[in-house]
Parts: C-alpha cells; structure tokens; sequence
C-alpha cells in the first residue's frame, strides 16, 4: 500500500531520517545561537529605546537600522551574499555546516525585533514599581521584564523556530541538507512527487510538534493564567 | 518591626523647592510643574488635589526622582536626593514606598513573592524575610492569599499586596499616586482607613494624590490644591474646607460634601423663595444660630438642608436656608460673618415657576 502510493520515497527511509536529523539539528544550533545573540540584541534595543531604562539615541538608531536591513534582506539572496563570510567561517559554503551560518545570520534580527516587542509589552507600570522599589537596571531586565514578558519570549521563540524551519528548507537550494535538499533535489529535481510531499509532510511535523510545545511551555509559565 | 508610636514632631520630612518639570522639546514643551514648592510634616497625611493634567502625578514622582525636575531640590528625610549617585539614590528609594492606581503588581508572581521582590538584597535571611512578609500581609490582612496571583484577586485585595509590598523595606515615607481611583467607594473607604492605621500605627508619613476631594476629606491632615502647574491653595483640611479662598478650591468640596446635589432639590422646592447656605466650623458649629437670628433681627430660619461633618475632628457645618423675610438681612450677614459664619446667596430668588 504504502509502497504503491510513495514509490520513491519508501525506497529512501534512511535518507529521510538522515535529513529530519539534519534539519533538526540545524533547527537547534541556529536556535540557540540566534536565541543568545537576538536575545541580547532585543534587551539592548528595549532598553536604549526612547523609553527604556537608558535611553541611547546612538546606539538604539544603529541597531535599529541594522535589524531592519537584516530583515529586509530574502533569504535566498542572504545566503549567495554571505558565502565569503560563511567560508571563512567554517572553511565551506556548502552542507549544514556551512548553511547554518546565513540561518543564524538571517535568524538575529528576526528574533532581535520579537524579544523587542514581547518586552515591550511588559507593563510600564510594574517597571515603575520596580524603580521605586530601588531596583537596579539589570534587575530590573532579568527579574521584571524577562520574568513578566516570559509568556511572551516564549511565543516568540516559537514563532521563530518555525520561520526557522523555513529557512532550513530553503537552503536545500544551495545544498545545506536537510529535508528542504531531500525535497528539491531528491525529489522536484527528478520528477519524484512522492519525496517531495513526503519531505513536506515531515517539515509539518516538525512544525506542529515546535507548536505543541510551545503552548505547554506558555501554559507552564503563565500557571494556567492564558 | 516599627510598632511604636511615634510622636508627631514638626520636622520636614519632605522638602520639595521650587520645582519645575516640562516635557517635550523646546517650543512645544509643557510645563506640567511650574515652581512648585512642597514641605511635608513628618507623620503627616499630605493630600493633593486636582484634575488629570494638573501636574499632581508628576509632583509625587519628583519625590522619589522617578521624574527628575528641570531645577528645583529635592531633600527627603534631610537628604537632597539631586546630589546622589545611581545607586545611593537606589538606596534612598527603599526609604519611599509607593503604590499606584493600577497596583503594578508582577503578575508572574504569587502575592507572597512579590512582597519579596522588594526584600531583594535587604540582607535578611531566607527565614527572617519569610517572617516579615508574612507579618506585612497579616498587617494588611490578606495573609490567606499569599499563594495567589494576582488576577485572582479583587481590586481592593491587589491595592492591599501594593501596599504590603511598598512596606517591605520599612520606609518612613508612602507615596500613594490615585491609589484609590481604580477602586469602588466601598473598597475605597477600607483602603483609606488601612492608610490611617498604617500613618498612626507605623509613624509613616503619607503623600496622597487624587482626584477625589472625598479622599482628602476621609484622611488627610493637610491639603495642596494643584491646577496648571501649580499649587493655588494648601493648608490644613479643616481649614481649607471650611474657608477655601479658591473657585476651583470650593467646587472640589462642594463635590465631596454632596451639598451640590442638595442644593438642586432645594432650589427646585423653594419656589422662588431666596436660599442661602451657612457654613461654619470649628465651636460656632454647636452656637444656636438661628435662635440669636430670631432674637436679634426676628428672622425666622427655615432650615433646608443641614448636614455637619467632622474634619480632622473639627466639626464643620453646611446649612441651606431660607428666610421669611428680608428686612434686616444685612444686619443679620454682618452678624453671621462676625460669629465667623459665612453666608452666600445660591439662587436669584427668581426662578421661573
């Protein structure tokens, strides 16, 4: 039955595992460097805003400019300019090592601006409070607004994995590997519908598993509150 | 804990001179606070009064430098909080507690750890601090919740964490910006009467903003009417409700004393007849007015209205009247106004039928 319906793609079971694995473990390097880096680019903007805890009109502008540019940037044309870069990196523009590298770079600014805009929904009010209190500014950021804008962090970073996901797939262009190569290449190129839905199917998963736990991680954190 | 009674000494424990804030850039800029000058009697309740946009919200937040004024000094409990460093003023601001109109509590955390929160780096250990969060919430009598959250509590219970959470760190001031303004009046009287323990029971002096003259009425010592900018008139509750020398002064007491609502009514069943409204204070409270009326000047009194309140224990009194005749009235207002009672005309007398 199965084998009638993917002809193809039931013949390549241990080339689609191979390729989840990839996927996900470009998925997961990406994620955390691009978590680290875009999280702390995100405090940064938030609090050299106009009003944040010390305001930088300087530096808020120049990252300001850098996240847009970087966002505004298709990815496609992102990956075919970085190459330079990339190679010196990791001494390759091609495979998953080398295509994790315009993933992190298109991933930064993407999650910069939705830490930005998930701390900027932290209540003003509260951060008053805090001040009030006596509160430092770094305890301000790590005790208020990443503790109150939890729920929303958490969002975010969902919501970016699965854009991440995307791009993973998109570099199956340039031969990143991954179930986005398997569904160009082992598939659209020859003519193999069947590995191509196969490898989409496989993309949703993925997708739907990062969706299911990002809302048990937001329930966990908002202790059954939304 | 502070448990003693203090004594109500004549120290400042507030001074704010000349203070000025604006916002916005140069041409457009506001003024919201315009010269101000403040001084608060420790142990006081200090209330201060005006609409939105008055700059009342802007005042309180100099205190504490939330808002740093344009000129002006700031000195707290004899300390001029200008000329301090980041982290001493940090220091300072755990003397100044202050609690808000929406709460502001932290929502990801229980009740218990937000009074918490303000105990950070007090230097108390994990027992210590257990004790005197619990002592707090028992003092503003929501100990039973303290594994709630907050959007499991009623309005009245959060202002009440908000409170428990300001006295953490044991300040000598209370800053309270329209702390009541989000409540019903019924929750409202029980917060206030939670502030006149807390004033009485701790010694802690209280700066209270609001709207609501009733506020003033209900708690405060002395009172700062603000409007534009600026402070039009301050003094002594009492005083300020009995004689206040302002328009805007006497339409935020008229609100709070509901003789505006009586008035109508009277007006409306006087038919014509001309009413006027005695006010007095003080011991002329008690004096038998209307008898010395009709003795001297026989003026026949019909009371209307009459209605005497206590402010700060000084009884102050609002009558509306009508006299059967008007014969030998202004004698009798010369007479009123000697007694120290003032008399004001409210209707022409006129009215269409």
């Amino acid at each position: 039955m199965i084998e009638q319906l993917l002809p193809n793609a039931s013949q390549m079971t241990d080339d689609f595992v191979q390729a989840t694995i990839e996927t996900i473990v470009m998925v997961s390097v990406a994620m955390v460097i691009a978590g680290v880096i875009g999280l702390l680019l995100g405090i940064v903007l938030l609090v050299t805003g106009e009003y944040g805890l010390r305001p930088n009109r300087v530096v808020y502008w120049t990252l300001d400019q850098i996240v847009n540019i970087g966002r505004s940037i298709p990815f496609i044309i992102l990956l075919a300019i970085i190459m330079p870069f990339t190679r010196l990196l990791v001494g390759t523009s091609i495979g998953t090592t080398a295509v994790t590298v315009p993933i992190v770079v298109g991933t930064i600014p993407f999650f910069a601006r939705q830490v930005q805009n998930a701390l900027l929904e932290v209540d003003p009010g509260v951060v008053e409070a805090a001040k009030a209190m006596g509160t430092s500014d770094t305890g301000i950021v790590f005790r208020v607004y990443l503790r109150e804008g939890l729920v929303s962090l958490i969002r975010a970073a969902s919501f970016t994995i699965i854009n991440l996901i995307g791009l993973t797939a998109m570099a199956g262009v340039v031969g990143g590997g991954g179930l986005g190569s398997t569904a160009l290449q082992d598939g659209y190129q020859r003519g193999r519908t069947d590995v191509t839905f196969t490898a989409m199917v496989l993309i949703l998963i993925i997708v739907f598993i990062t969706q299911v736990i990002g809302n048990i991680a937001v329930r966990i954190a908002s202790h059954g509150r939304s | 804990m502070r448990g003693d009674q203090r004594m109500v000494s004549e120290a400042k424990v507030i001074e704010l001179s000349d203070i000025v804030v604006s916002f916005g850039q140069k041409q457009h800029a506001v003024t919201a606070v315009d010269h101000v000058s403040l001084s608060v009697d420790k142990g006081s309740i200090y209330g201060i009064v005006g609409f939105s946009g008055a700059g009342k919200s802007t005042l309180v937040r100099v205190i504490n430098l939330l808002q740093r004024p344009d000129s002006g000094s700031v000195v707290v409990d004899g300390v001029d909080l200008l000329g301090l460093s980041t982290q001493k003023l940090r220091k300072e601001r755990k003397n100044i507690g202050m609690i808000f109109q929406h709460f502001n509590l932290m929502e990801s955390r229980t009740v218990f750890d937000n009074v918490a929160f303000a105990l950070k780096g007090s230097g108390l250990n994990k027992q210590e601090r257990r004790e005197r969060i619990e002592h707090l919430l028992d003092l503003v009598g929501i100990l039973d919740k303290q594994k709630s959250y907050p959007d499991q509590l009623s309005g009245g219970q959060k202002q009440r964490v908000a409170i428990a959470r300001a006295l953490a760190n044991e300040p000598n001031i209370l800053l309270c910006d329209e702390a009541t303004s989000a409540l019903d009046p019924k929750t409202t009287l029980a917060v206030l009467k939670l502030l006149k323990e807390i004033n009485q029971r701790l010694g802690i002096t209280i700066v209270l903003i609001t709207h609501e003259m009733q506020v003033v009425k209900e708690i405060c010592d002395t009172v700062a009417v603000m409007d534009a900018g600026s402070i039009i008139e301050r003094g002594g509750v009492a005083e300020i409700f009995s004689d206040p020398k302002h328009e805007l002064t006497a339409d935020f007491i008229r609100t709070a004393t509901h003789v505006e609502q009586a008035e109508q009514t009277i007006v409306e069943y006087a038919k014509g007849r001309k009413v006027y409204e005695l006010k007095f204070s003080g011991e002329r409270a008690s004096e038998p007015v209307i008898v010395e009326l009709y003795k001297r000047f026989g003026l026949t009194t019909n009371v209307m209205y009459g209605n005497v309140e206590y402010l700060q224990n000084t009884p102050l009194g609002t009558m509306l009247v009508t006299f059967d005749n008007d014969d030998h009235l202004d004698s009798a207002k010369e007479f009123l106004n000697g007694e120290g009672i003032s008399i004001q005309q409210v209707n022409t007398g006129e009215r269409r039928a």
